[in-house]
């Protein structure tokens, strides 16, 4: 028993330990060599600074809003009702986080753009002269991309929760004699509440740090984030001290949010989890009654997978069309023959699928010590989900600062996955704890009478209750790190290039058709990965 | 049953994990080179895996890459390891990064066999710290078949029939953008602001990198886009498409020139000396116009028949490189200023 305690612990220290090594030191380090009142004092009385300051929250505030309201009602679809190709849905909207900002925006781009399909096809039917859709380089299309993240995002976080209110709740309002609306109001809003926030939360967080996104689709600098700010202070002009400034100002607004993340995922782990099979309300099967249902799916999977299919339309285009008609050809999908373009697939998917088992292992882990020891289990998740807001931009400079007092420089596959681990805990230790810390204690108690042995009992009686738990955050480590580059970037081996650098590099070469083949793979191997996931999840082990 | 198998599935998961991990053992007996490099020029598409091998065949050394990202990072990261460093050389160190590498006493000072071949005006640093091996010109560079007039100088850009017909980068973030900073620096003094406040109705969008500017102007949302007067060559070589031109203007184009250098205490002197002698001869030249999109520095270097649509300027610009490290912050806050008030 003392062993397998022991045991426990040690286990229980890795995950702190990538933590702080490829989170903490790095910025700890940076702060230390850059921080100083001065810089503070520079960027507080600096108007500039101010001004991308509330610009930061003002677009966050908006995309959050926005991905809220358009997402409540597709959780409401997911979790209610049954269909054919529900699963496939679900899969299609996990996709755009893998997606690299910079193929995003190409793909909305290429659909609403000026020469984009839509505008394409209103001037050939109406010979207008001038591209009838005006969205982009403005506020609207900052919103436009980042709902296009986000809503997935909302959805995914809420539909399991709402899916997952016990039957029991609503068979009470009504036998008190609640209507539809009343047991709205009383059942189901305030069990969402804690999800809703947490969603809002993280999503906020995401849209405060967007960078490429602002820039481009915006158009003008006056829409610029605090992260433009610090990527000019620390690589163009090398002023480290207001860069630092700056970013503490900007990790400090997204700790507050974080908090709130961690406050409401905390709340949540206190609610029952339905018992047996019947536990939770029977999704019904869609009919053409429930065309609105049916309208929103439509209009879901095009606003969601439209960009997508049009950087797949363009990976068959020959070359730059330019208003003619670009030829088709297979020719950029021949060159997967090439290592160059056949070996990045292979690492991504090595590289995710280690991420995807050291992830779950270790979540478990955290998540069983946050159950029993519910005092400090709110500092716990802080400690993991804080990653979440640190500008990646100083985060970089920390790994550079760090591997230079190293005086050696690490790579090596091992230490990517390390770092992908670590980038993915905040969402996998999410996930799981939500379900572990709901286990019956007295399921548990039972197999103890029983005679059951720990691991037994792990296996026999906890992870089929946290199952659900596990395959989210198998989704949601595969999509994180299969669409990571900053790492892959700077700590893979030589010659050891993932799926989202391809495109970067593809796309740095001219070679941009030939970036959308590339992003068309990515894109439908994480289809499928997520769909195989999915599936597994409703075997029942 | 189906229990086991998602076990066993697993289990052969991190066995595979394991084994492809300890594959990466390197013999460490031969000589090596340890390079920093930005990530262009080691990418797969750029210029390392035509010219490391012949390197390494001609010399019998083992390159061993650190990538890094873009010029500057790297440049960042050498001058904080100094005094303990591991790498030999950097390459990529353009003529913006040179009063930065020079303040800080990074590289030593070598003149490279075969630098006579060089065009003495190309050498943008005079104390060869910095060794030159490619160049080009920012350019605007424009789709002929809805520019027919395209503009002769800067002060055409500002006609209205260009209104958001074009894309430029942020200078803050992107060195095409820096360049074009520059560029309307040199011509226009301090009357720079001025003329962004004019450009500004003409510019769609500004940004934030090359790769997604120009991204935007292949996919056809503007005719006009800064970036090399090289860029048209790809699309010649690449696509056999010669709609893509290129304009070199009146009062001629800023230029961006790239270089070696060889770090104070490299732990591999000699075989960084081999390998910027190797910079200056043909095999490493010849293969920049397709790799790196640039032009090679050595005289009478055989061009690809792509660059007869990539002209050369007769009127390279340049700000000299004190001057840009004194007033970096004033440009980029006057430049800011400028494109906000519109």
């Amino acid at each position: 028993m003392r062993k397998n305690k022991l045991l426990l612990l040690l286990l229980f220290i890795v995950p702190f330990l990538l933590l702080a090594v490829f989170f903490y030191v790095p910025v700890i380090t940076v702060f230390i060599t850059g921080f100083s009142k001065d810089g503070l004092k520079a960027v507080l009385a600096d108007s500039y600074c101010r001004s991308i300051c509330l610009f930061s929250l003002k677009q966050g505030a908006l995309s959050t809003l926005l991905s809220a309201a358009i997402g409540f009602p597709g959780a409401y679809i997911l979790a209610r009702y049954s269909f054919r190709g529900k699963g496939f849905l679900k899969a299609l909207i996990t996709v755009p986080y893998v997606l690299p900002p910079i193929a995003a925006v190409l793909g909305i781009v290429l659909l609403i753009g000026n020469n984009g399909i839509i505008n394409r096809a209103l001037m050939a039917l109406s010979v207008a002269e001038q591209p009838p859709l005006q969205l982009l380089y403005s506020l609207k299309a900052i919103l436009i991309a980042h709902t296009f993240y986000n809503i997935p995002l909302f959805i995914r976080f809420v539909y399991p929760v709402w899916e997952n209110i016990p039957v029991s709740m609503y068979e009470a309002g009504k036998s008190l004699g609640a209507g539809r609306w009343r047991l709205f109001r009383t059942v189901t809003c305030p069990w969402l509440l804690c999800a809703f926030i947490a969603a809002c939360a993280l999503i906020f967080v995401l849209c405060f740090m967007s960078f490429s996104i602002v820039l481009v689709l915006g158009g003008n600098p006056q829409y610029s984030t605090m992260e433009v700010e610090i990527y000019k202070l620390a690589r163009t002009t090398s002023n480290i001290t207001k860069a630092c400034a700056l970013g503490g100002i900007e990790s400090l607004i997204t700790l507050l949010f974080i908090s709130l993340y961690t406050a409401a995922g905390h709340q949540q782990n206190s609610y029952p989890l339905p018992v047996g099979k019947h536990g939770t309300v029977p999704a019904k099967k869609l009919s053409m009654h429930h065309f609105p249902a049916i309208i929103y799916i439509a209009f879901l999977v095009i606003y969601v997978a439209m960009p997508m299919v049009t950087i797949a339309l363009n990976s068959f285009t020959g070359k730059s069309g330019w208003g003619k008609s670009g030829s088709f050809t297979l020719n950029w999908y021949k060159a997967f023959t090439q290592p160059n373009m056949y070996n990045p697939v292979l690492n991504t998917l090595f590289i995710a699928v280690s991420t995807v088992i050291c992830a779950i292992v270790l979540s478990i882990i955290i998540s069983a010590v946050i159950s029993r020891w519910p005092k400090g289990s709110f500092l716990i998740q802080i400690f993991f989900f804080a990653s979440l807001g640190i500008s990646s931009i100083l985060l970089s400079l920390g790994f550079m600062l760090t591997i230079s007092n190293l005086g050696f420089r690490p790579n090596g596959k091992l230490l990517l996955i390390a770092v992908h681990t670590a980038a993915v805990l905040p969402f996998t230790i999410k996930a799981i704890s939500l379900f572990y810390s709901r286990i019956n204690s007295r399921c548990i108690e039972c197999a103890q009478s029983l005679g059951a042995k720990p691991l037994r009992i792990l296996w026999t009686v906890k992870l089929p209750m946290i199952k659900n738990g596990i395959f989210t955050a198998g989704i949601f480590a595969f999509a994180v790190s299969a669409g990571e580059v900053n790492g892959a970037l700077m700590l893979a081996p030589e010659g050891f290039t993932t799926m989202p650098v391809a495109i970067y590099r593809l796309i740095g070469a001219y070679r941009f058709y030939q970036a959308c083949a590339m992003g068309t793979v990515l894109l439908l191997i994480c289809i499928a990965a997520f769909y195989a996931i999915d599936r597994l999840g409703e075997i029942n082990l | 049953m189906k229990k086991s198998l998602v076990i066993i599935i697993c289990l052969i998961c991190t066995a595979l994990a394991f084994i492809s991990c300890n594959k990466e053992k390197a013999s460490a007996d031969a000589p090596v080179l340890v390079v920093y490099a930005t990530d262009s020029f080691l990418s797969e598409w750029g210029p390392a895996p035509v010219v490391f091998p012949l390197f390494e065949e001609k010399y019998g050394i083992k390159i061993e890459q650190r990538q890094g990202g873009n010029a500057g990072e790297i440049v960042n990261l050498a001058i904080m390891e100094k005094g303990k460093q591991s790498a030999d050389i950097i390459i990529g160190v353009d003529n913006n990064l040179l009063s930065t590498v020079l303040k800080n006493d990074l590289f030593i000072p070598y003149k490279p066999a075969g630098i006579e071949n060089v065009n003495p005006d190309l050498i943008f640093d005079k104390s060869y710290h910095v060794i030159p091996y490619n160049y080009s010109f920012f350019s605007l560079v424009y789709d002929s078949g809805k520019i027919k007039n395209p503009p002769k100088n800067l002060d055409d850009l500002l006609d209205s029939q260009y209104k958001k017909s074009l894309i430029v980068m942020d200078p803050r973030t992107s060195s095409p953008g820096l360049g074009f900073l520059m560029w309307t620096i040199k011509c226009k003094g301090d009357g720079y602001k001025d003329y962004w406040k004019k450009l500004m109705p003409n510019i769609l969008t500004v940004s934030e990198s090359w790769s997604s500017g120009y991204g935007l102007f292949t996919s056809g949302e503007a005719p006009m886009v800064i970036s090399y007067t090289t860029s048209p060559a790809y699309h010649v070589e690449y696509e056999k498409d010669e709609h893509i031109k290129t304009v070199l203007f009146e009062e001629g184009n800023y230029m961006q020139t790239e270089g070696v250098g060889i770090l104070k205490d490299a732990p591999h002197m000699d075989a960084a000396k081999k390998f910027v002698d190797f910079v200056l001869t043909t095999d490493f030249q010849k293969a920049l116009p397709l790799t790196n999109w640039m032009y090679p520095v050595v005289n009478g270097v055989p061009l690809p028949a792509s660059y007869s649509s990539a002209p050369i300027s007769e009127k390279p610009l340049l700000l000299d490189h004190d001057e840009i490290d004194k007033n970096l912050d004033k440009w980029l806050a006057g430049w800011l200023e400028s494109t906000l008030n519109k």
